[in-house]
């Protein structure tokens, strides 16, 4: 038992090795060097899972910048959460990724809120390679650059656009994709005609997923009281945003939907995305959705299925508009690599490389001078004439926890039926003023 | 068959020997070990539980979105929870499923540990009755989802079986009792597999006596086989009280779907937590935090009251 260390170095040993890993994690926390200058390697965290039709677009396009300009791009395909994943490391001076791709609402509740973004203003001003004199700016539809500014600072460089419209399979529905309904009537009284033709609700809807439920109500007071309205009303603390006759009237519009039973059979009962699939093997007639609609239900789409689309009809306010949201490129404001970054973003929206993500993943880019995929030409056609405004009014985005708590449960009692427009206005103004008491 | 309170007596029985131990050279050297022994578990132990649990009680009166700087906000994120009312359903939902849901899952264990006691093929039946426990919570979860949707295998039987208009499971107001179900079927097979391992270790010879006296199922349930599980009864029941409470995956794969969470009223306070720190816009760690501090805070409780229950004499055959 000689060789037992004295008690007293044993405790100086346990304290020291505690404070050296101590330290070690501290070091490693503090190490990295400091944004803006220019290197030769950049690591990207991106949205999409490894063979998905983005990664590969992306995944060339890293192939050839790296070979163009020397930049190593060390990228992970992170896949939906790759926020999430990001925030925590935000605080620190190790920000473990340069550059991030994320849906708007994500970018924004992670970098804008917490101000861990990098102003990407600079890169609009940036020369696209490949393009002598375009510069990120002159190419990307300015509504889509206002769309992603918060007080002068651009927080995201679109490269994906995605709208909401209604689907159908112009084949099937010859009629209607020759005059499709442009007012709430002519919307109701086509239900009327495909309720008959086919004994059942003629609207596809998953109504587990909160999100398309609230699709079919938050558009229905658009079109009534105009972009914006439902906006004021989620952050109106008083509740008299709710008081407006016009917004349940807007809301009896679903309460008719729901009450005439044009929803499909088991609407309310059932898992995503049996309804959505089953809309596409001809179960029903339409869907609202976003643009994503086609390349998540072609697997299960009938033979011959076309897909077609229009706007969610005008309403009182007699203007049709458009809701979209974005996907693009976030920088972190301590990114090690910024300017690294900030060059595949300029390099990725070169219309040869951008144009990829139209004819190989089936989506609109933000570039006007690419051509839509075929299956989006309806959708184009709206985007060129109305006037857009995020979806779901940006209350999603900017007011989540509102919507979560208080709107979602009860627009899940409407859609399915068990409360009526007037009730669901009352209980949305009650639960509204408490929940701004609570967290105003 | 006696009965010894060993926990009582065996502090009384140390105590005198302590000085004497002290100073016997094996009990020094055992001294000196004590430390390079325990130190790498302690610095582990400390590092990976105590200092993130601390971290969680600070962060828990701060209002903080993980990035950017903290903000001291004292018990205003234990206030705002109280009043919450999605909380407080979320906090009823725990309840509901501890209590409910475990009753349920023990009531069945014992049922079927009686039944399969004396059953011919029982190692075979426990296996298929552990069977969920071995297969991820997720895709259990989505599979019974499906199963349970309008026109899924259970409304399709129900159909075959004459019932004209079957019940909306997935519906708002059956939602909650599905998942229930879920968790019953999902945990029985673990908790009868640990009670019967209980039960086989009685003698067999004590069932004969009953065979016996005359005795019927419920007396010798009540006799013989509970006294002598006991203590294991009490080891399930604080591993239940744990694992309720921290009960997620289930809840969130079977009822939400693409990515969004499951409606506000199936929540319990895992999926609470969960949507404050990751799915309420800017993340509000701190409510997140506060919400882990209530679920520690009761799990203490109930493990305290769990062992104060199940304070027994230990029977020992």
């Amino acid at each position: 038992m000689n060789g037992f260390l004295p008690r007293r170095q044993v405790l100086r040993t346990v304290a020291a090795v505690t404070v050296a890993g101590a330290l070690g994690l501290g070091a490693a926390a503090c190490g990295g060097g400091s944004a803006g200058e220019t290197s030769n390697e950049l690591v990207y965290w991106s949205m999409w899972k490894a063979g998905e039709p983005q990664a590969k677009v992306l995944e060339s396009a890293i192939a050839s910048f790296t070979k163009e300009t020397g930049v190593k791009v060390k990228v992970e395909w992170k896949g939906r959460d790759v926020s999430k994943q990001l925030a925590p490391t935000l605080n620190t001076r190790n920000v473990p990724a340069d550059l991030v791709d994320s849906a708007d609402r994500f970018v924004k509740s992670t970098f804008v809120a917490t101000g861990q973004g990098l102003d990407l203003s600079p890169v609009y001003d940036m020369e696209i390679p490949g393009e002598t004199g375009k510069k990120v700016g002159d190419v990307i539809d300015p509504k889509y650059r206002e769309y992603a500014t918060s007080e002068g600072k651009a927080w995201l460089v679109p490269y994906e656009v995605l709208a909401e419209q209604i689907w159908y399979d112009g084949n099937a529905l010859k009629d209607v994709a020759a005059a499709p309904p442009k007012t709430w009537d002519d919307f109701v009284s086509l239900l009327d005609r495909r309720k008959s033709a086919r004994g059942d609700g003629p609207l596809a809807l998953d109504a587990d997923i909160a999100d398309y439920s609230a699709f079919w109500t938050y558009h229905a007071i658009l079109r009534d009281l105009g972009p914006g309205a439902f906006g004021a009303a989620a952050t109106d603390a008083t509740g008299a945003k709710f008081d407006d006759p016009a917004f349940v009237t807007a809301v009896q519009k679903i309460e008719q939907l729901v009450k005439g039973g044009y929803f499909v059979k088991g609407y309310d009962g059932s898992k995503f995305p049996a309804v959505q699939q089953k809309w596409a093997g001809g179960g029903a007639d339409f869907l609202l959705l976003g643009t994503f609609a086609p390349s998540e239900t072609k697997p299960s789409a009938k033979e011959g299925f076309a897909y077609r689309s229009f706007p969610f009809p005008e309403g009182a306010k007699g203007e049709q508009t458009q809701e979209i949201s974005l996907i693009g490129f976030a920088i972190p404001a301590k990114a090690r690599n910024a300017e690294a970054a900030k060059r595949f973003v300029a390099y990725f929206m070169n219309k040869e490389r951008l144009s990829k993500i139209a004819s190989e993943t089936d989506n609109i880019t933000p570039r006007a001078d690419i051509e839509v995929p075929a299956v989006l030409a309806d959708v184009k056609k709206t985007l060129d004439t109305a006037r857009t405004h995020p979806a779901l009014d940006g209350v999603k985005m900017d007011h989540t926890d509102w919507y979560t708590k208080v709107f979602q449960p009860v627009n899940t009692e409407l859609i399915t039926g068990k409360v009526s427009a007037a009730d669901f206005v009352a209980k949305l103004k009650s639960t509204s003023v408490d929940f701004w008491k609570l967290n105003g | 068959m006696t009965a010894t309170a060993v926990r009582e007596t065996e502090p009384a029985q140390r105590q005198p020997a302590a000085p004497a131990a002290q100073s016997s050279p094996l009990a020094r050297g055992r001294k000196r070990l004590f430390w390079p022994f325990i130190a790498p578990a302690l610095v582990l132990y400390v590092v990976f539980y105590i200092l993130p649990t601390l971290a969680t009680a600070w962060i828990s009166l701060n209002k903080w979105a993980g990035a950017g700087p903290m903000e001291f906000a004292g018990l205003d994120n234990y206030r705002r929870l109280l009043l919450d009312p999605v909380f407080q359903g979320s906090f009823a939902n725990t309840l509901t499923i501890l209590f409910a849901v475990g009753g349920a899952t023990f009531a069945l264990s014992f049922l079927l540990t009686m039944i399969l006691r004396d059953m011919a093929g029982r190692k075979a039946v426990r296996a298929i009755i552990f069977f969920p426990n071995i297969i991820s919570g997720i895709v259990l979860s989505i599979l019974w989802g499906f199963l349970f949707q309008a026109e899924g295998v259970v409304n399709q039987a129900l159909r075959a079986f004459g019932m004209d208009d079957p019940p909306n499971w997935l519906g708002t107001e059956n939602l909650f009792s599905v998942i229930m179900i879920g968790l019953v079927w999902v945990q029985t097979g673990f908790f009868t597999t640990i009670l019967m391992a209980a039960v086989d270790r009685i003698p067999k010879d004590l069932y004969e006596v009953c065979d016996l006296e005359g005795a019927n199922a419920w007396q010798r349930f009540r006799h013989v086989t509970l006294p002598l599980m006991w203590d294991v009864v009490g080891v399930c029941a604080v591993l239940w009280s744990i694992s309720a409470i921290k009960i997620f995956e289930f809840i969130y794969a079977f009822a939400g779907a693409a990515g969004q969470l499951p409606p506000t009223k199936v929540w319990n306070t895992a999926l609470y937590a969960y949507a404050e720190a990751f799915a309420s816009g800017v993340p509000k760690y701190g409510s997140a935090a506060a919400t882990g501090m209530v679920m520690l805070a009761l799990v203490g409780v109930l493990v305290v009251l769990l062992r104060r229950l199940f304070r027994r004499d230990t029977v020992q055959f």
